[in-house]
């Protein structure tokens, strides 16, 4: 990675290497990249001649480029929003247009939801099955969400472009680095170039690409938060809610750690669980603690509930679940009420229903 | 306030029929839906009061029911056990016409299609969403959240659009018309605990904290708005959002003091919503999106509550307004085991709505 940002001309350079990036949605399969050294391309693609004669050009100042090439987005990126972008964007969207960079054109003005996936694919040969390899099957996904909150976008922000950043939480390597630049681009629509937060942003994507995925969004966030003039914290805060959510997308749970009904387990699948959780002193220690969190409230209607009465009367042993049916113990405070046979085991998952009330 | 007692049993849910304006299915289980079995009750709105015209027994708690959108005569329901059926109120018995049982927990909610009108939705406890056609023997599809899911739904605008809601604080949105890919139709995860905008603020010097993620047990599509819906969860709070820019809720209603369990948008008013809650009121709500209906007052702006009812002496947990006559008329049901019909104007302060 550090090789390649060596010379001035390095943000021509990384311009070169965003035109080639994979922006299709049939991202499927997560394999570990190839290291950086290698570079993003692994090979030139079919228009790979075609595009050196007018880089050329554009890097000797040549092409109509210069008036737009400041603030505007790259061409890779030019699919996901293009409503929202009046005026001088245009211009350059139809230069780059011309160039063939890729193949199919960009399909831009597309309505958000069906051709979605007709606008992101570059589908340029050699290169992209490459990486169709390395990106996870989130991106497919991802991808859509960006588009969906992205095209009605009218912010300057930019909001695909942090959109993108999903991606790499999930699938790390190559994306990450995308999304990093990505993310040094938000600043683009206020700010002149910056070719130091290019680097800065580079840098740390290689330092922390191997390190855990919670690392890395907190580094750039701090990053983010400390180098941007206006503060954009509650977006970058939410972005880490959302990137975390989201690079658990396929997993099992978006959440550290699960909560409410997440923590009870299936007893049917484990039957060890059925034992221990059926009994009554499972019932009534449930009951009980059902009771003290709403222990503090005096109000007339919690102090008659029936619903609480029943489950002092469960916690005090008074009455227990059997089988299907609620029956009284030693006392006559009988509240049965089911005679159909029934599978018992419901008992224990209302009752931890009934702990919502006031977690 | 019409009233009727479902007596033994207690209410989950309330739905009224989308094409006999006084018709009301209830699902209702018995023991507070802890063991035991449970009860449809079809209920006729009469100028008498509220009559019985049917009832329906299961083996399990019913947790959720839907009417169908193209038979008028049958009515889907969710049971305790996993298992869902379909109730046929012409024919002769009081069994199902169909039982179909793929889930393997509990099933909490149950949502017709709204537009194309051949399947319905339930989502389960066993972490996924099944698709169903009443003729087919099977499930069409099976959406998996990995999160116990409390509520799912379609779009009121789109026929291949289904929202769920989940125990790991998300808010999933499925698009049945993206392919089938390792994604399994999803488009959008919503995390729920974000933080509102606060007015006049700037990001810079005014970050409200994100808050806890919570449960969430409960949530609806706008009706006129097809973008923004609304959720309610064990933090209390009912959040709308706008899933265009799933950043941060729209707004943040406040007031309920325990979890909320249920919540309808108004059928009639675009910023009109209804919740019923574990603090065992039903509240009438405005999201402040709206000029010159229940939610204009020339000195108060913005979201807020509208009016509160507490007939209810048990955790609310069923709401539905009325599709049909006029617009204030909801029915709520309530582990009191009693159903509702009232007029929500009744319990709102008077300058709150029309001139």
């Amino acid at each position: 990675m550090a090789d390649g940002m060596c010379g001035p001309s390095n943000p021509l350079q990384n311009f070169q290497k965003h035109s080639t990036v994979d922006k299709t949605l049939q991202q499927d399969r997560l394999v570990s990249r190839p290291s950086p050294s290698q570079g993003f391309r692994s090979s030139p693609g079919p228009n790979a001649g075609l595009v050196d004669p007018e880089f050329e050009a554009f890097q000797a100042g040549q092409l109509p480029l210069n008036h737009g090439f400041q603030r505007q987005q790259f061409p890779a990126q030019s699919g996901f929003n293009q409503q929202p972008q009046p005026g001088p964007s245009a211009a350059w969207v139809s230069d780059f247009q011309r160039l063939n960079i890729s193949s199919p054109p960009p399909q831009f003005m597309q309505p958000p939801f069906a051709p979605q996936h007709a606008q992101q694919r570059h589908d340029t040969g050699g290169w992209h099955q490459d990486f169709a390899r390395q990106q996870s099957e989130i991106g497919n996904a991802v991808q859509s969400m960006i588009n969906m909150s992205g095209q009605t976008n009218s912010e300057i922000r930019y909001s695909p472009l942090s959109g993108i950043s999903m991606v790499p939480r999930y699938s790390g390597g190559f994306a990450g680095q995308q999304a990093d630049m990505s993310r040094a681009q938000q600043k683009q629509p206020e700010e002149a170039f910056d070719e130091e937060a290019f680097a800065r942003a580079f840098e740390a994507a290689a330092q922390t690409e191997m390190a855990s995925k919670e690392q890395e969004s907190q580094h750039e966030a701090s990053q983010q938060d400390t180098s941007q003039e206006q503060s954009q914290g509650i977006e970058v805060v939410q972005d880490i809610a959302i990137d975390e959510s989201v690079e658990r997308l396929t997993g099992k749970r978006p959440l550290d750690k699960p909560i409410g009904a997440d923590t009870i387990d299936d007893p049917k699948l484990d039957p060890k669980i059925n034992q221990q959780q059926n009994s009554p002193d499972a019932l009534a220690r449930t009951a009980g603690q059902l009771l003290d969190s709403v222990r503090h409230d005096r109000s007339i209607k919690f102090q008659n509930s029936q619903f609480l009465e029943l489950m002092r009367q469960i916690r005090d042993k008074e009455v227990t679940v059997e089988g299907d049916r609620i029956v009284g113990t030693g006392m006559n405070n009988d509240n049965g009420a089911g005679g159909v046979e029934a599978d018992g085991m419901a008992g224990r998952s209302g009752a931890e229903e009934a702990i919502k009330v006031a977690s | 306030m019409m009233e009727f007692l479902t007596a033994g049993y207690n209410g989950y849910a309330v739905k009224y029929s989308p094409f006999v304006n006084d018709r009301l299915a209830v699902a209702t289980s018995a023991n507070f839906g802890l063991v035991g079995n449970g009860r449809l009750y079809i209920l006729g709105l009469t100028a008498n009061g509220i009559v019985l015209l049917k009832q329906f027994d299961t083996q399990d708690a019913i947790y959720d029911t839907a009417w169908s959108e193209l038979n008028e005569n049958q009515v889907a329901v969710g049971c305790g056990d996993g298992s869902v059926k379909l109730f046929d109120l012409s024919g002769a018995g009081n069994g199902p016409v169909q039982n179909w049982h793929e889930h393997s927990r509990e099933v909490y909610a149950t949502s017709w299609n709204l537009i194309t009108k051949d399947t319905f939705a339930t989502s389960s406890w066993d972490g996924s969403i099944k698709l169903w056609s009443p003729q087919r023997p099977s499930s069409i599809l099976t959406l998996p959240t990995h999160s116990c899911t409390y509520s799912t739904a379609f779009s009121p605008h789109s026929p291949s659009i289904i929202s769920s809601v989940t125990s790991d604080s998300h808010i999933r949105i499925f698009d049945l018309r993206t392919p089938a890919s390792a994604s399994n139709h999803l488009v959008q995860l919503i995390p729920i605990h974000g933080a509102a905008p606060v007015p006049g603020s700037t990001f810079a010097t005014n970050r409200p904290p994100l808050t806890q993620p919570s449960e969430c047990l409960t949530h609806d599509w706008n009706k006129y708005r097809d973008t923004i819906l609304a959720t309610g969860g064990v933090d209390s709070i009912i959040r709308t959002f706008d899933i265009r820019n799933p950043r941060q809720p729209v707004a943040l209603l406040r007031g309920h003091e325990y979890a909320v369990r249920k919540l309808a948008w108004s059928p009639h008013l675009s910023d009109v919503l209804i919740s019923g809650s574990y603090d065992m009121s039903v509240k009438v709500w405005s999201d402040g999106t709206a000029v010159g209906s229940y939610g204009s007052h020339p000195g108060i702006r913005g979201p807020r509550e509208l009016g509160s009812m507490e007939a209810h002496t048990e955790f609310a947990t069923g709401v539905d307004w009325c599709l049909f006559g006029a617009e204030g008329w909801v029915a709520s049901t309530s582990w009191d085991s009693r159903v509702l019909v009232w007029d929500v104007r009744t319990v709102m302060a008077p300058h709150s709505y029309g001139p």
